[in-house]
Protein backbone atom coordinates (compact mmCIF):
# COMPACT_ATOMS: atom_id res chain seq x y z
CA UNK A 1 0.00 0.00 0.00
CA UNK A 2 2.72 2.32 1.07
CA UNK A 3 4.33 1.76 -2.74
CA UNK A 4 1.21 3.23 -4.11
CA UNK A 5 1.94 6.32 -6.11
CA UNK A 6 -1.66 7.54 -5.43
CA UNK A 7 -1.41 6.68 -1.98
CA UNK A 8 1.96 8.54 -2.03
CA UNK A 9 0.55 11.63 -3.74
CA UNK A 10 -1.61 11.87 -1.27
CA UNK A 11 -0.14 11.48 1.67
CA UNK A 12 2.69 14.03 0.45
CA UNK A 13 -0.13 16.69 -0.76
CA UNK A 14 -1.43 16.08 3.20
CA UNK A 15 1.70 16.98 5.14
CA UNK A 16 2.74 20.28 3.13
CA UNK A 17 -0.87 21.21 3.65
CA UNK A 18 -0.41 20.43 6.94
CA UNK A 19 2.90 22.19 6.93
CA UNK A 20 1.43 25.36 5.22
CA UNK A 21 -1.67 26.00 6.98
CA UNK A 22 -1.02 24.88 10.47
CA UNK A 23 2.91 24.25 11.24
CA UNK A 24 4.22 27.52 9.58
CA UNK A 25 1.67 29.49 11.34
CA UNK A 26 3.23 28.45 14.71
CA UNK A 27 6.03 30.46 16.31
CA UNK A 28 7.07 30.07 19.32
CA UNK A 29 9.15 32.33 21.27
CA UNK A 30 8.14 34.56 18.04
CA UNK A 31 10.70 32.89 15.86
CA UNK A 32 10.72 29.08 16.01
CA UNK A 33 8.85 27.41 13.46
CA UNK A 34 8.58 23.32 13.62
CA UNK A 35 8.99 21.43 10.63
CA UNK A 36 7.43 18.24 9.78
CA UNK A 37 7.56 17.95 5.90
CA UNK A 38 11.57 16.59 5.83
CA UNK A 39 9.86 13.02 6.99
CA UNK A 40 7.89 12.47 4.30
CA UNK A 41 12.10 11.43 2.90
CA UNK A 42 13.24 10.48 6.16
CA UNK A 43 11.35 7.38 5.99
CA UNK A 44 10.93 6.41 2.39
CA UNK A 45 12.46 2.71 1.59
CA UNK A 46 16.00 2.21 2.16
CA UNK A 47 15.94 1.02 -1.17
CA UNK A 48 14.53 3.30 -3.21
CA UNK A 49 16.87 4.80 -5.84
CA UNK A 50 19.29 8.16 -3.73
CA UNK A 51 19.29 9.78 -7.88
CA UNK A 52 15.09 10.15 -7.71
CA UNK A 53 15.29 10.44 -3.44
CA UNK A 54 17.72 13.61 -3.97
CA UNK A 55 15.53 15.19 -6.90
CA UNK A 56 12.69 14.54 -5.22
CA UNK A 57 13.49 15.97 -2.15
CA UNK A 58 14.87 19.20 -4.25
CA UNK A 59 11.12 19.96 -5.21
CA UNK A 60 9.39 19.48 -2.23
CA UNK A 61 11.62 21.52 -0.47
CA UNK A 62 11.29 24.07 -3.59
CA UNK A 63 7.16 23.36 -3.26
CA UNK A 64 7.95 24.47 0.46
CA UNK A 65 10.12 27.97 -0.39
CA UNK A 66 7.24 28.70 -2.85
CA UNK A 67 4.74 28.47 -0.26
CA UNK A 68 6.92 30.35 2.22
CA UNK A 69 8.41 32.45 -0.58
CA UNK A 70 11.65 31.75 1.19
CA UNK A 71 13.85 31.92 -2.07
CA UNK A 72 15.28 27.71 -2.15
CA UNK A 73 16.49 27.61 1.75
CA UNK A 74 14.27 24.24 2.18
CA UNK A 75 15.44 22.70 -1.14
CA UNK A 76 18.94 23.13 -0.12
CA UNK A 77 18.20 21.97 3.19
CA UNK A 78 16.20 18.84 2.06
CA UNK A 79 18.97 18.10 -0.68
CA UNK A 80 21.61 17.99 2.16
CA UNK A 81 19.39 15.95 4.48
CA UNK A 82 18.35 13.77 2.11
CA UNK A 83 22.35 13.26 0.91
CA UNK A 84 23.24 12.31 4.38
CA UNK A 85 20.61 10.05 4.95
CA UNK A 86 22.61 7.07 4.74
CA UNK A 87 25.26 7.99 6.80
CA UNK A 88 22.31 8.33 9.50
CA UNK A 89 21.06 4.94 8.23
CA UNK A 90 23.90 3.12 8.96
CA UNK A 91 24.29 4.99 12.38
CA UNK A 92 21.10 3.56 13.69
CA UNK A 93 20.89 0.09 11.69
CA UNK A 94 23.46 -2.31 11.47
CA UNK A 95 23.38 -3.16 8.06
CA UNK A 96 22.19 0.74 6.89
CA UNK A 97 18.49 -0.18 7.64
CA UNK A 98 18.50 -2.82 4.46
CA UNK A 99 17.29 -5.51 6.39
CA UNK A 100 14.44 -3.75 7.63
CA UNK A 101 10.94 -3.86 5.87
CA UNK A 102 10.78 -0.04 6.15
CA UNK A 103 11.53 2.69 9.14
CA UNK A 104 9.38 3.52 11.88
CA UNK A 105 9.50 3.34 15.24
CA UNK A 106 8.01 -0.52 15.45
CA UNK A 107 11.44 -1.68 13.52
CA UNK A 108 13.59 1.00 13.81
CA UNK A 109 13.02 0.97 18.18
CA UNK A 110 12.06 4.27 20.10
CA UNK A 111 15.93 4.70 20.61
CA UNK A 112 17.27 4.48 17.20
CA UNK A 113 13.84 6.45 15.73
CA UNK A 114 14.50 9.34 17.70
CA UNK A 115 18.23 9.26 16.68
CA UNK A 116 17.85 9.12 13.61
CA UNK A 117 14.89 12.24 13.17
CA UNK A 118 17.01 14.08 15.36
CA UNK A 119 20.35 13.57 13.48
CA UNK A 120 18.46 14.34 9.96
CA UNK A 121 16.40 17.11 11.12
CA UNK A 122 19.29 18.51 12.47
CA UNK A 123 21.54 18.90 9.87
CA UNK A 124 18.21 19.96 8.33
CA UNK A 125 17.43 23.04 9.81
CA UNK A 126 21.44 23.98 10.29
CA UNK A 127 21.76 24.18 6.60
CA UNK A 128 18.35 26.46 6.08
CA UNK A 129 19.02 28.73 9.02
CA UNK A 130 22.78 28.73 7.60
CA UNK A 131 22.13 28.97 3.63
CA UNK A 132 19.32 31.87 4.94
CA UNK A 133 21.64 33.81 7.27
CA UNK A 134 25.08 32.95 5.18
CA UNK A 135 26.90 34.91 8.09
CA UNK A 136 29.51 33.26 9.95
CA UNK A 137 29.71 35.49 13.00
CA UNK A 138 25.96 34.65 13.77
CA UNK A 139 26.98 31.07 14.68
CA UNK A 140 26.10 31.32 18.03
CA UNK A 141 22.44 32.53 17.13
CA UNK A 142 22.15 30.21 13.80
CA UNK A 143 23.04 27.10 16.25
CA UNK A 144 20.43 28.07 19.24
CA UNK A 145 17.72 28.52 16.69
CA UNK A 146 19.03 24.78 15.00
CA UNK A 147 19.05 23.19 18.39
CA UNK A 148 15.48 24.96 19.41
CA UNK A 149 13.79 23.90 16.18
CA UNK A 150 14.76 20.65 16.19
CA UNK A 151 13.71 19.67 19.90
CA UNK A 152 10.20 21.55 18.69
CA UNK A 153 10.14 19.34 14.95
CA UNK A 154 10.62 16.25 17.19
CA UNK A 155 8.48 16.67 19.37
CA UNK A 156 6.03 17.25 16.24
CA UNK A 157 7.20 14.61 14.81
CA UNK A 158 6.56 12.18 17.99
CA UNK A 159 3.22 13.54 18.12
CA UNK A 160 1.89 12.77 14.46
CA UNK A 161 4.20 10.06 12.51
CA UNK A 162 1.56 7.87 13.89
CA UNK A 163 -0.95 9.56 11.35
CA UNK A 164 0.51 9.88 8.37
CA UNK A 165 3.06 6.82 8.52
CA UNK A 166 0.99 3.64 9.41
CA UNK A 167 2.75 0.85 11.82
CA UNK A 168 1.70 -1.78 9.29
CA UNK A 169 4.98 -3.73 8.78
CA UNK A 170 4.34 -4.67 5.06
CA UNK A 171 1.69 -3.96 2.02
CA UNK B 1 37.48 8.26 -22.25
CA UNK B 2 36.42 5.10 -20.22
CA UNK B 3 37.82 6.53 -16.87
CA UNK B 4 35.74 10.01 -17.10
CA UNK B 5 32.52 7.75 -17.44
CA UNK B 6 33.64 5.27 -14.65
CA UNK B 7 34.46 8.56 -12.73
CA UNK B 8 31.07 9.96 -13.37
CA UNK B 9 29.23 6.55 -12.87
CA UNK B 10 30.68 5.80 -9.14
CA UNK B 11 30.42 9.48 -8.20
CA UNK B 12 27.29 10.39 -9.66
CA UNK B 13 25.25 10.58 -6.45
CA UNK B 14 27.98 13.54 -5.22
CA UNK B 15 27.46 15.02 -8.70
CA UNK B 16 23.97 15.33 -8.50
CA UNK B 17 23.95 16.32 -4.85
CA UNK B 18 26.60 19.51 -6.15
CA UNK B 19 24.42 20.29 -9.13
CA UNK B 20 21.15 20.49 -7.06
CA UNK B 21 22.93 22.56 -4.21
CA UNK B 22 23.98 24.85 -6.69
CA UNK B 23 20.47 25.07 -8.57
CA UNK B 24 19.23 25.91 -5.09
CA UNK B 25 21.48 28.46 -4.00
CA UNK B 26 21.22 29.88 -8.09
CA UNK B 27 17.23 30.51 -6.56
CA UNK B 28 18.61 32.12 -3.61
CA UNK B 29 20.17 34.46 -4.59
CA UNK B 30 17.96 35.52 -7.72
CA UNK B 31 15.13 35.43 -5.37
CA UNK B 32 17.36 37.64 -2.39
CA UNK B 33 17.80 40.28 -5.27
CA UNK B 34 14.93 40.18 -7.47
CA UNK B 35 12.15 37.85 -7.30
CA UNK B 36 11.18 38.58 -3.28
CA UNK B 37 9.36 41.56 -4.80
CA UNK B 38 8.32 41.13 -8.06
CA UNK B 39 5.13 39.79 -9.35
CA UNK B 40 6.24 38.82 -12.57
CA UNK B 41 6.38 34.87 -11.53
CA UNK B 42 3.83 32.46 -12.70
CA UNK B 43 3.22 30.71 -9.25
CA UNK B 44 3.04 34.28 -7.48
CA UNK B 45 -0.80 34.74 -8.26
CA UNK B 46 -1.85 31.29 -6.76
CA UNK B 47 0.63 31.63 -3.98
CA UNK B 48 -0.59 34.97 -2.95
CA UNK B 49 -4.19 33.40 -2.96
CA UNK B 50 -3.29 30.44 -1.11
CA UNK B 51 -1.58 32.87 1.42
CA UNK B 52 -4.61 35.17 1.51
CA UNK B 53 -6.77 31.72 2.68
CA UNK B 54 -4.03 31.07 5.47
CA UNK B 55 -4.44 34.61 6.37
CA UNK B 56 -7.76 34.77 6.61
CA UNK B 57 -8.18 31.25 8.70
CA UNK B 58 -5.66 32.55 11.22
CA UNK B 59 -7.08 35.65 11.39
CA UNK B 60 -9.96 34.64 13.30
CA UNK B 61 -7.71 33.49 16.72
CA UNK B 62 -6.60 36.98 16.36
CA UNK B 63 -9.63 39.17 16.05
CA UNK B 64 -9.24 39.78 20.03
CA UNK B 65 -6.01 41.20 20.08
CA UNK B 66 -7.06 43.24 16.47
CA UNK B 67 -9.69 44.63 18.05
CA UNK B 68 -8.26 46.17 21.15
CA UNK B 69 -5.52 47.54 18.69
CA UNK B 70 -8.53 49.21 16.79
CA UNK B 71 -10.08 50.30 19.91
CA UNK B 72 -7.03 51.82 21.45
CA UNK B 73 -6.87 53.61 18.11
CA UNK B 74 -9.85 55.00 18.41
CA UNK B 75 -9.93 56.30 21.99
CA UNK B 76 -6.76 58.17 21.54
CA UNK B 77 -8.23 59.67 17.79
CA UNK B 78 -11.45 60.47 19.93
CA UNK B 79 -9.27 62.11 22.90
CA UNK B 80 -8.07 64.73 19.96
CA UNK B 81 -10.92 65.52 18.56
CA UNK B 82 -11.44 69.47 18.22
CA UNK B 83 -14.45 69.79 20.41
CA UNK B 84 -12.21 67.90 23.70
CA UNK B 85 -10.48 71.46 23.55
CA UNK B 86 -11.86 74.72 24.82
CA UNK B 87 -9.94 77.68 23.70
CA UNK B 88 -8.86 80.81 26.68
CA UNK B 89 -8.76 83.44 24.07
CA UNK B 90 -11.32 84.30 21.04
CA UNK B 91 -8.49 84.83 18.71
CA UNK B 92 -7.56 81.09 18.65
CA UNK B 93 -11.26 80.08 16.51
CA UNK B 94 -10.04 82.62 14.09
CA UNK B 95 -7.67 80.09 12.60
CA UNK B 96 -10.21 78.81 9.80
CA UNK B 97 -9.79 75.21 8.80
CA UNK B 98 -9.66 76.02 5.23
CA UNK B 99 -6.14 77.70 5.67
CA UNK B 100 -4.59 74.40 6.68
CA UNK B 101 -3.23 72.49 3.69
CA UNK B 102 -3.45 68.45 4.15
CA UNK B 103 0.24 67.20 3.54
CA UNK B 104 -0.94 63.43 4.14
CA UNK B 105 -3.82 60.98 3.53
CA UNK B 106 -4.07 57.27 5.17
CA UNK B 107 -6.13 55.00 3.70
CA UNK B 108 -6.34 51.24 5.01
CA UNK B 109 -4.53 47.75 3.95
CA UNK B 110 -4.41 44.31 5.29
CA UNK B 111 -0.82 42.31 5.57
CA UNK B 112 -1.33 39.26 3.40
CA UNK B 113 1.83 37.90 4.19
CA UNK B 114 4.89 39.34 6.27
CA UNK B 115 8.21 38.01 7.44
CA UNK B 116 10.00 39.27 10.40
CA UNK B 117 12.04 36.43 11.66
CA UNK B 118 14.98 36.46 8.37
CA UNK B 119 17.65 39.03 7.76
CA UNK B 120 15.44 41.34 5.87
CA UNK B 121 11.90 41.10 6.20
CA UNK B 122 9.14 42.27 4.10
CA UNK B 123 5.43 42.92 4.47
CA UNK B 124 2.71 42.08 1.53
CA UNK B 125 -0.63 44.00 1.61
CA UNK B 126 -3.37 43.65 -0.63
CA UNK B 127 -3.36 47.52 -2.33
CA UNK B 128 -1.69 47.85 -5.54
CA UNK B 129 -1.97 50.33 -8.26
CA UNK B 130 -5.16 50.31 -8.68
CA UNK B 131 -5.60 52.10 -5.23
CA UNK B 132 -2.99 54.24 -6.00
CA UNK B 133 0.02 52.76 -3.96
CA UNK B 134 2.92 53.98 -5.55
CA UNK B 135 6.69 52.62 -4.41
CA UNK B 136 8.13 54.71 -1.88
CA UNK B 137 4.59 55.80 -0.19
CA UNK B 138 5.14 54.69 3.96
CA UNK B 139 3.68 52.40 5.53
CA UNK B 140 2.24 52.46 9.69
CA UNK B 141 0.10 50.27 12.11
CA UNK B 142 -1.83 51.28 14.88
CA UNK B 143 0.96 51.13 17.00
CA UNK B 144 4.07 52.36 15.21
CA UNK B 145 6.12 52.29 12.18
CA UNK B 146 5.95 49.75 9.64
CA UNK B 147 7.92 49.99 6.54
CA UNK B 148 8.15 51.44 2.97
CA UNK B 149 6.50 50.64 0.17
CA UNK B 150 8.46 49.41 -2.33
CA UNK B 151 7.30 47.13 -5.77
CA UNK B 152 3.73 47.39 -7.04
CA UNK B 153 1.83 45.14 -8.80
CA UNK B 154 -1.96 45.41 -9.76
CA UNK B 155 -3.67 44.82 -6.66
CA UNK B 156 -0.65 43.95 -4.29
CA UNK B 157 2.01 46.03 -3.00
CA UNK B 158 5.45 44.66 -0.88
CA UNK B 159 6.96 46.54 1.90
CA UNK B 160 10.36 46.37 3.45
CA UNK B 161 10.02 46.79 6.85
CA UNK B 162 11.76 48.38 10.02
CA UNK B 163 13.62 45.06 9.83
CA UNK B 164 15.18 45.35 7.12
CA UNK B 165 18.88 45.70 6.38
CA UNK B 166 18.62 48.55 4.36
CA UNK B 167 16.49 50.22 5.79
CA UNK B 168 16.81 53.86 7.48
CA UNK B 169 14.30 55.59 9.58
CA UNK B 170 15.09 59.55 10.57
CA UNK B 171 13.74 59.74 14.31
CA UNK B 172 14.15 62.25 16.99
CA UNK B 173 13.31 61.85 20.69
CA UNK B 174 9.98 63.70 22.23
CA UNK B 175 11.58 65.02 25.31
CA UNK B 176 14.32 67.18 24.13
CA UNK B 177 14.47 66.59 19.99
CA UNK B 178 17.84 65.41 19.32
CA UNK B 179 17.66 63.34 16.83
CA UNK B 180 19.26 59.90 15.13
CA UNK B 181 18.96 57.48 12.38
CA UNK B 182 17.35 54.08 12.90
CA UNK B 183 18.26 50.78 11.62
CA UNK B 184 18.29 46.97 12.57
CA UNK B 185 20.83 44.88 13.24
CA UNK B 186 19.29 41.70 12.16
CA UNK B 187 19.09 39.94 15.82
CA UNK B 188 15.46 40.49 17.45
CA UNK B 189 12.53 41.77 16.01
CA UNK B 190 11.34 43.84 18.99
CA UNK B 191 14.73 45.74 18.82
CA UNK B 192 15.71 48.71 16.52
CA UNK B 193 19.02 50.44 16.88
CA UNK B 194 20.10 54.11 16.77
CA UNK B 195 23.86 54.89 16.56
CA UNK B 196 24.68 58.03 15.65
CA UNK B 197 22.89 60.14 18.64
CA UNK B 198 25.57 62.98 19.17
CA UNK B 199 28.09 62.19 22.44
CA UNK B 200 26.31 65.16 24.22
CA UNK B 201 22.72 64.19 23.95
CA UNK B 202 20.53 63.73 27.03
CA UNK B 203 18.97 60.25 26.44
CA UNK B 204 17.31 58.30 29.34
CA UNK B 205 15.81 55.02 29.37
CA UNK B 206 12.45 55.26 28.55
CA UNK B 207 12.27 57.98 26.29
CA UNK B 208 10.19 57.80 23.57
CA UNK B 209 11.36 57.83 19.58
CA UNK B 210 9.11 59.15 16.94
CA UNK B 211 9.60 60.26 13.70
CA UNK B 212 11.52 63.01 12.59
CA UNK B 213 10.81 65.68 10.03
CA UNK B 214 13.70 64.98 7.94
CA UNK B 215 11.70 62.20 6.68
CA UNK B 216 8.80 63.77 4.14
CA UNK B 217 7.75 59.86 3.37
CA UNK B 218 5.91 59.70 7.21
CA UNK B 219 4.33 62.66 9.25
CA UNK B 220 6.21 63.93 12.34
CA UNK B 221 5.64 62.72 15.41
CA UNK B 222 4.96 58.98 14.32
CA UNK B 223 5.61 56.62 16.97
CA UNK B 224 8.49 54.64 16.82
CA UNK B 225 9.92 53.12 19.78
CA UNK B 226 11.26 53.74 23.43
CA UNK B 227 14.85 53.45 24.35
CA UNK B 228 15.68 50.41 25.97
CA UNK B 229 19.57 50.92 26.81
CA UNK B 230 22.31 53.26 25.66
CA UNK B 231 26.04 53.75 25.69
CA UNK B 232 28.81 56.13 24.84
CA UNK B 233 31.01 54.93 21.98
CA UNK B 234 33.68 57.02 22.92
CA UNK B 235 35.38 55.66 19.34
CA UNK B 236 33.53 57.40 17.42
CA UNK B 237 31.99 60.01 19.60
CA UNK B 238 28.55 58.99 19.22
CA UNK B 239 26.11 57.74 21.79
CA UNK B 240 24.50 53.83 20.81
CA UNK B 241 20.89 53.08 22.02
CA UNK B 242 18.90 50.24 21.57
CA UNK B 243 14.89 50.85 21.06
CA UNK B 244 12.19 48.59 21.89
CA UNK B 245 10.15 49.36 18.80
CA UNK B 246 5.80 49.68 19.56
CA UNK B 247 4.76 47.46 16.31
CA UNK B 248 4.74 44.01 17.03
CA UNK B 249 5.41 42.57 13.40
CA UNK B 250 4.66 39.20 14.64
CA UNK B 251 0.77 39.96 14.87
CA UNK B 252 0.41 43.33 11.96
CA UNK B 253 -2.61 42.56 10.37
CA UNK B 254 -4.13 46.21 9.79
CA UNK B 255 -2.19 48.92 8.83
CA UNK B 256 -2.09 52.22 7.18
CA UNK B 257 -0.61 53.58 3.93
CA UNK B 258 0.34 57.41 4.26
CA UNK B 259 -0.05 58.67 0.89
CA UNK B 260 2.08 62.57 0.93
CA UNK B 261 -0.34 64.48 -1.07
CA UNK B 262 2.53 66.69 -2.54
CA UNK B 263 4.50 63.91 -3.08
CA UNK B 264 4.82 64.67 -7.38
CA UNK B 265 6.22 67.94 -6.45
CA UNK B 266 8.61 67.07 -3.90
CA UNK B 267 9.89 64.66 -6.35
CA UNK B 268 10.37 67.06 -9.02
CA UNK B 269 12.05 70.01 -7.06
CA UNK B 270 14.71 67.61 -5.46
CA UNK B 271 15.17 65.92 -8.79
CA UNK B 272 16.11 69.94 -9.61
CA UNK B 273 18.83 69.73 -7.22
CA UNK B 274 20.25 66.41 -8.40
CA UNK B 275 20.69 67.91 -11.98
CA UNK B 276 22.52 70.95 -10.53
CA UNK B 277 25.15 68.66 -8.61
Amino acid sequence: MSDNPVYLFFKYTLVLLFQFFVLSNVQFFGYITPYYYPLLLLLMPVKFNQHTLLILGFFTGLIVDMMERSGAIHASATVMMVYLRPVFLRLVSTRGGEDLPNLSVSTLGFRNFSLLVILAFFFHHFTMYFIDALKLQQLDVILWRTAQTTLLSFVVVLVFHGLTFPKKVNP
Amino acid sequence: MFQIFAFFRKNSIEILFVILQILAFAILVQSKSFHQAKFSAVTAKWMYSLHEKREKWSNYFQLAHQNRQLQNENARLRSVLMNNYSSDLAVYSQVANDSLRVQYRMFPARAVQRTYRKNNNYLVIDKGLRHGVYSGMGVISTEGVVGVVKDVGENYATVITLLHSKFRLSTRLVRNTFFGTMLWDGRDFRTGAISDFPSHADIQIGDTVVTDTRSAIFPAGIPVGVIKSHQLNSAIDNIEAEVRLFTDFSALYHVYLVEEVEYEERRLIEELIEDER
